[in-house]
């Protein structure tokens, strides 16, 4: 007899002839475990097919949707249920209604009249990155899709992935994840106001006297042809040129600061703004999505020490080590010498940010933590554990070393904890090991 | 991602009740893959499940009045799939002779189950962080199998193995998935 578990392959993966069927069907019907080895596994295939999907099968679901809705308006003058009982078997994809011929016809009509007349290219459009983002257009949602042409006053907040704007002239703006941006003037003269997050910018050669201007709360950035970064957070901005350069003034002060290819400034609101050298890639290279330059305050560091306890007052030490990042997911005892529950750690040591500005530190954990940084409490759930990330933020000195202080419990059942942050300039990130310090 | 932000799905559904159907795409755009995920633990062939989700959506657009727009969307449109499953599965016997009908009937009962919803919505939540735990080839190669959509003939000689080994490399890897996701599951940390 063939092994239960080919046989099992064979149903989930789609291949299956009559007889594997009618075996499956038999142990399934017959044996309990059977069953529930089978129920979790098309569950589980089920859940990676829909997280693997690919972005074409999804629009294609959406646009077949939007074509077949059919309001309780429209049944009531048609009399027609979309609410008829299901097929029983798999059915064709696209289920046609009786208005589609009409609707082909329509848009056949529609579609000669456009034809003749002569098209003119949108001054903007959306080129990539429509999954999960939002259009509001004159204080109405409108869906974005991929070409749409885009105007004056369009207010764009991306999804979980990039949006990627292209201009007529050829200047490209790609709006990192979970940003806004406002199309304040999408013709020569172009206006964009950074309400939140980062933008990458490619600008080519603007027409004379009408500059490209990139707004924040805070801050103009005048650009006349370059490739430039813009990042806005709270308290300060941050600005990196990789080609060209760019004049920079803070709405505070009118303070006024040239950045060239090659460099960077953070805008604080009572700092000097002086210019940091950034490593950019080299001419030709591809960029990747808004990986802001941070080398020139990487560090050297190997990661914070650790003290494990085995108990919930940090009395019965079990061991220490170095642990290069805190990120940690323990089905069961972090260390040989101690229990799986109720066990505590404290890390300590010291942190260097790479960029000057205000820090947001994130801290998943389950259960109990409490964070310190240059001796201020920033995070504490240690008598209110919550598994939700928590968020604490410090004004720091890029290259500087901050004094850390995290405390950790474990009460029960799996434990885990990760620590990121995030800056204007620095994109959210595990706190990587060469920003750590042991005592 | 603010999938469950009701004050985006309140302000969606006032422009599509105003007359305006295309932003009920963004409404699909946010939703469809949660929702195929957790028909798809009550499907086998993908096939049903697109015709599902569709028939779901088209559905809560029909009864759009009746949605509350102090509640997030996905819950509700959730509801109304599951259902839909629900009557599928009541309108057949168990007495199936067929060995397919028979299985697909075994998958459909369990949208009967009412916890079946919240436990499809954990364990997708719980797959992503058991996905990290794997190996990078063994995450390649589920990638490669569910999003490509390559037969198993093809994916085994871009994998350079036989057809054989490479579905019980599948069941092993889904297997060591179910192991981790039942953990997150029962410590009850999604």
């Amino acid at each position: 007899m063939a092994d239960i578990d080919t046989l099992l392959a064979e149903v989930i993966d789609g291949d299956a002839d009559a007889t594997t069927l009618g075996r499956v069907a038999d142990l399934v019907r017959t044996d309990a475990a059977t069953k529930d080895r089978f129920l979790a596994h098309v569950a589980i295939a089920g859940a990676l097919r829909a997280r693997y999907l690919p972005a074409t099968r999804l629009a294609d679901l959406r646009q077949r949707t939007l074509a077949n809705l059919v309001s309780a308006d429209d049944l009531a003058h048609t009399g027609r249920s979309v609410l008829d009982r299901l097929p029983a078997r798999p059915a064709p994809a696209v289920r046609r209604s009786w208005w589609v011929p009409l609707g082909f016809a329509a848009a056949a009509a529609l579609l000669t009249v456009v034809l003749l007349i002569p098209k003119t290219p949108p001054a903007a459009s959306l080129l990539a990155g429509n999954d999960g983002a939002v259009l509001m257009r004159q204080r109405s949602l409108v869906p974005l899709t991929l070409s749409m042409p885009l105007n004056n006053g369009d207010r764009l907040t991306s999804g979980p992935q990039p949006l990627t704007l292209g201009f007529l002239d050829g200047t490209q703006v790609v709006l990192a994840a979970d940003s806004a941006l406002i199309l304040e003037r999408v013709a020569a003269g172009k206006r964009l106001r950074l309400e939140r997050g980062q933008m990458q910018t490619e600008v080519a050669k603007q027409p004379e006297g009408e500059p490209l201007l990139a707004l924040t709360t805070r801050t103009a950035v005048t650009v006349i042809g370059t490739q430039f970064q813009l990042a806005t957070a709270k308290g300060s901005d941050f600005v990196a040129v990789q080609a060209g350069s760019v004049t920079v003034q803070r709405g505070a002060d009118g303070a006024l600061a040239t950045v060239t290819g090659g460099r960077a400034l953070v805008i604080g609101i009572n700092q000097p703004l002086n210019t940091i050298a950034i490593t950019t890639p080299a001419a030709g290279t591809p960029r990747g999505p808004l990986a802001l330059s941070t080398a020139n305050w990487n560090g050297t560091g190997s990661g914070l020490r650790g003290d494990y306890y085995a108990d919930h007052k940090f009395t019965r030490l079990a061991g220490s080590r170095i642990d290069p990042h805190i990120r940690f997911d323990w089905p069961g005892a972090p260390l040989d010498t101690m229990p799986a529950d109720h066990f505590t750690v404290r890390w300590s040591g010291r942190i260097q940010p790479r960029v000057s500005g205000v820090y947001t530190f994130t801290l998943r954990a389950d259960d109990g933590v409490r964070l310190w940084i240059d001796g201020k409490p920033l995070i504490d759930t240690w008598n209110r554990p919550d598994i939700a990330d928590q968020r604490g933020s410090i004004s720091l000195e890029a290259g500087q070393l901050y004094d850390l202080q995290l405390h950790y419990f474990e009460n029960d059942k799996a434990g885990e904890i990760t620590l990121w942050w995030q800056a204007a300039g620095q994109t959210k990130e595990i706190v990587p090991r060469s920003q750590l310090y042991s005592p | 991602m603010n999938d469950f932000d009701p004050m985006l799905d309140a302000l969606v559904v006032a422009e599509v009740r105003g007359g305006n159907r295309q932003a009920y795409g963004m409404l699909i755009d946010r939703y469809q893959v949660r929702l195929r995920a957790a028909l798809s633990a009550c499907l086998l062939h993908s096939d049903e499940i697109e015709e599902f989700t569709q028939e779901a959506f088209v559905q809560a657009f029909v009864k759009l009045e009746q949605y509350d727009s102090a509640q997030p969307f996905y819950p509700w449109v959730r509801t109304i799939a599951m259902n839909a499953l629900r009557m599928e599965a009541r309108s057949r016997s168990t007495a199936t002779r067929h060995a397919g009908d028979y299985l697909r009937q075994v998958l459909l009962e369990r949208a009967l189950d009412d916890t079946q919803d919240e436990r499809s919505d954990a364990r997708v939540h719980a797959l992503d962080r058991c996905l990290r735990t794997l190996p990078s080839d063994a995450a390649a190669l589920l990638k490669d199998k569910y999003q490509s959509e390559h037969s198993i003939a093809e994916l085994a000689a871009r994998h350079r193995t036989s057809e054989g080994a490479l579905k019980v490399r599948l069941l092993r890897l889904r297997d060591r998935l179910r192991e981790c996701i039942e953990k997150r599951l029962t410590a009850g940390i999604g």
